[in-house]
């Protein structure tokens, strides 16, 4: 299991944290997500046997919410 | 793929530009939707779709169960409905506004009047005891933590977007207050007076209600928007009169389908767009193209819904129904300009931004100051801090904006000129250009006789006062006619003075003119074409004819007895003041457009008589609004100025609409103010009111402000080391706060009087 935490600036609201949380936590092999809306950050905990950071982070970009290192 | 229909979905709950962002993914993704777009603004997502693959009602329902997973919420609602929301959540928020400021009122008025009681001595000792602390303790809260919730609530989210508004200084300043004499009055329960003994529950019950009273008339003065959007609605036919399988039948507007065949009669509005097949009449679009005179109709021409039949039955092939309307069009482009209108910062928030970070500095440097560089120790710098935080939150702050524009709307009212939202008072002082629409604006409206041309005939017949005779046999024959030129002609004879006779013989002929005995003469009036048809030779009038053709006016035909006698130039002329006003607001410095649908050489015509250089004619209704945006776009503040339905998606659009208060109601809803006199000369004057309004404001704002800054050196200490002064000087007391509050409200709402009967230029 990996964990990984990183800087979202772009969470805003409640919406932006639900919005997150869901779409990569429908993700395989992603096992927890969790946003928070005031630290702007996000942690994904993930199989790194079925699944791959890349994949994660592309889903990000794709949902407008860029992690930035 | 036919992408030709669009749902226009309500969404509620979206907070951010990330929102936006989602629902348009989370519409994207569902199926049958091949377009989406979402406006954070208006809290619309509009949808394209193909009609041949999904039905309406299955994709709004897809589409209302998407966005309910996604978070959002979907008004399941008729536009109509929803507008009427708008009011009522309008009605609550005045509601909730007047209930927090009577609570305020309830309890900051005994506590004021008991802490100033008890400040100057005037009851007994008993009020220094610890349990008043307490009772006020008891007043103060209700006030602090629900009648001041809104302001907490706006200065975070003012916070949160980088920049501090007035709710920042006033939940600061008020919240300072409470927190300090909460801490002052446990401690002298306890026993210690280290930090004093003064408690600031009256400062900051007092701020947060006098501000809730400038809120209150601001919400009152705050127009509706959605007013314009249901007048637009009320518009529409309810119903149509088709033939289905041969028979006439009346069915519901929303079932009629293009390809229908439409029947209208005269004085029934038209209610779809379409082409015509069969009948001839004269129709009236003017709320829709802005032009006065009725359009004649007959075979092969287009139709558009909304507009009136005046003269005869027409049948016509539906084109477009539904949301391709023209009139859909224009509620459209009116709910988008309305959306896309980006709230301007009120000058009381551009002065607190500045003004909330300079007052932390000074109160952080009042704390190091007295704590690092003399022997005060830490308490008492820390308590002369929170009086510099206490004594600068102006609580007249509140009053100094609604108040004036109160004042400047009222006085606005009695010239004539009706503000509807106040942010356009504040706004109409920057204007830069001024966009005039021209039919109706500029001028009347309506045709009117401009000149009046005798030819041989009739000075044979009338001798010296041959121009009276002609208008005299050309009224008598029109006096049965209900079309405007006719009505024009009649008017015109009644302003000479000239006597008409009854015709005894009258027919008009539709598009042409009328045919009628007057006084046993045959007479004929109309265009040249129906004196070609009867017969009339021109006798030497087609050299006058041609002349006013070129100066933009129309020549009527006036024949007697088979000989034309004269001609009567019909135009819609420049209404009285135009000019005048023209000219001052170029005198402001203002730039002047003219904006029209009619031909160029009518409308330079008219601009050259009214002083005006910049002249775009032959504008589409629904371009309007594109010359105001790209006016806009080149950095401007732009003003529209019109009448008509037309001009509603740019008068919503303008930095600031004015509607002529003679025009449709539906540019009076859309625009910002009216002009009630609907002459032009009411555009500088409303100018000379928003600059003399803002004035008063700009004064307001430094009364407001004059007394606390002023005291601000004292709550800072800066005169303590002066023994002479008494200590109320050299330190902070409550009387101070309260004198300070006292002072800048009357002289805020005294110099805003006074701008009633300011001289405006």
């Amino acid at each position: 299991m990996t964990t990984k935490t990183v800087s979202v600036p772009n969470i805003s609201c409640g919406h932006c944290v639900m919005t997150i949380q869901r779409e990569v936590g429908d993700l395989k092999g992603v096992s927890a997500v969790k946003a928070d809306q005031s630290a702007r950050q996000v942690t994904v905990s993930w199989d790194p046997d079925i699944t791959d950071w890349v994949v994660i982070e592309s889903t990000l970009k794709e949902i407008n919410y860029p992690p930035v290192p | 793929m036919d992408l030709s229909r669009q749902l226009l979905i309500p969404v509620t709950g979206m907070t951010c530009a990330n929102c936006v962002a989602t629902v348009e993914r989370t519409l994207r993704k569902t199926e049958g939707v091949a377009e989406a777009s979402v406006n954070f603004a208006s809290e619309r997502a509009t949808v394209r779709f193909d009609p041949t693959q999904v039905r309406e009602d299955q994709l709004r329902e897809r589409i209302a169960r998407a966005i309910e997973a996604a978070g959002y919420g979907v008004v399941d609602a008729a536009p109509e409905a929803l507008e009427d929301a708008e009011a009522a959540a309008r009605r609550a928020e005045i509601a909730d506004q007047t209930r927090k400021f009577w609570t305020g009122v309830a309890f900051a008025l005994p506590l004021f009047l008991l802490s100033m009681a008890r400040d100057f001595g005037l009851v007994g000792h008993w009020a220094h005891a610890p349990w008043v602390n307490w009772l006020m303790f008891a007043l103060a809260t209700p006030v602090q933590l629900w009648v001041g919730w809104d302001y907490y609530r706006g200065g975070w989210q003012s916070l949160r977007n980088g920049s501090a508004n007035m709710d920042v200084l006033v939940a600061m300043g008020s919240s300072v207050a409470y927190v300090y004499s909460v801490v002052v009055a446990a401690a002298l329960t306890l026993g210690s007076n280290a930090l004093g003994d003064h408690v600031y529950f009256e400062t900051a019950a007092l701020i947060i209600t006098l501000i809730k009273l400038g809120k209150l008339l601001e919400v009152r003065a705050k127009g509706e928007t959605g007013a314009a959007i249901r007048e637009l609605m009320g518009l529409r036919a309810k119903t149509a009169r088709v033939l289905r399988e041969g028979v006439e039948v009346d069915v519901p507007i929303d079932e009629v389908v293009p390809g229908d065949v439409v029947l209208v009669r005269p004085g029934e509005r038209i209610p779809v767009d379409g082409v015509v097949l069969d009948g001839r009449s004269a129709v009236d679009e003017s709320m829709l193209t802005g032009e006065s005179m009725p359009v004649e109709k007959g075979p092969g021409d287009a139709v558009v819904g909304a507009a009136l039949n005046r003269e005869g039955a027409l049948r016509f092939r539906a084109t477009r129904v539904g949301a391709e309307t023209a009139l859909a069009q224009i509620i459209r482009l009116v709910q988008q300009a309305q959306g896309s209108k980006a709230p301007i910062q009120r000058l009381a928030d551009r002065v607190a931004a500045v003004f909330v970070p300079v007052v932390i500095a000074l109160a952080v440097g009042t704390f190091l100051t007295w704590w690092l560089l003399t022997d005060a120790g830490f308490t008492a710098a820390l308590v002369r801090m929170v009086a510099v935080l206490v004594i600068a939150c102006p609580c007249a702050l509140g009053l100094a904006t609604p108040t004036a524009v109160m004042v400047g709307t009222g006085r606005g009212a009695k010239l004539g000129v009706l503000f509807r939202s106040s942010a356009a008072l504040e706004r109409a002082e920057e204007l830069q250009v001024v966009v005039l629409d021209k039919t109706g604006t500029v001028t009347r409206g309506e045709p009117e006789v401009l000149e009046v041309v005798a030819g041989p005939g009739a000075r044979e017949a009338g001798g010296a006062s041959a121009g009276a005779w002609l208008l005299g046999v050309a009224a008598s024959a029109e006096r049965r006619s209900e079309h405007p030129v006719a009505g024009a002609v009649v008017r015109e004879a009644a302003r000479k003075g000239v006597a008409l006779s009854e015709p005894t013989e009258f027919v008009a002929v539709p598009g042409r003119g009328v045919v009628a005995t007057v006084d046993g003469r045959a007479v004929v009036v109309g265009s040249r074409r129906l004196l070609d048809e009867r017969g009339v030779a021109p006798d030497g009038l087609d050299a006058d004819a041609l002349r006013l053709e070129t100066a933009a006016r129309t020549p009527l035909w006036v024949a007697v007895d088979g000989r034309a006698v004269g001609l009567l130039a019909v135009a819609d002329g420049v209404k009285e003041g135009s000019a005048e006003a023209v000219a001052d607001l170029r005198r402001r410095g203002l730039r002047v457009v003219m904006l029209t649908g009619d031909n160029r050489r009518t409308a330079e015509t008219i601009a050259r008589e009214v002083g005006i250089d910049d002249v775009r004619a032959e504008v589409l209704p629904d371009q309007k609004v594109e010359v105001v945006r790209e006016l806009q776009a080149s950095g401007a503040v732009v003003a529209m100025v019109g009448d008509g339905i037309n001009d509603a998606p740019a008068l919503a659009q303008a930095d600031v609409g004015m509607a002529i208060g003679t025009g449709a109601d539906v540019a009076m809803e859309a625009a910002d103010l009216t002009l009630m006199r609907g002459d032009l000369r009411s555009v500088p004057q409303a100018l000379a009111l928003s600059g003399a309004t803002m004035r008063t404001i700009r004064q307001n704002l430094f009364w407001a402000f004059f007394y606390n800054v002023v005291l601000i050196p004292v709550a800072a200490g800066a005169l303590y080391p002066v023994a002479a002064l008494p200590m109320m000087l050299r330190q902070l007391h409550p009387i101070l706060a309260a004198l300070a509050m006292a002072f800048s409200s009357v002289t805020v709402v005294a110099n805003s009087l006074r701008l009633g009967r300011a001289r405006l230029r």
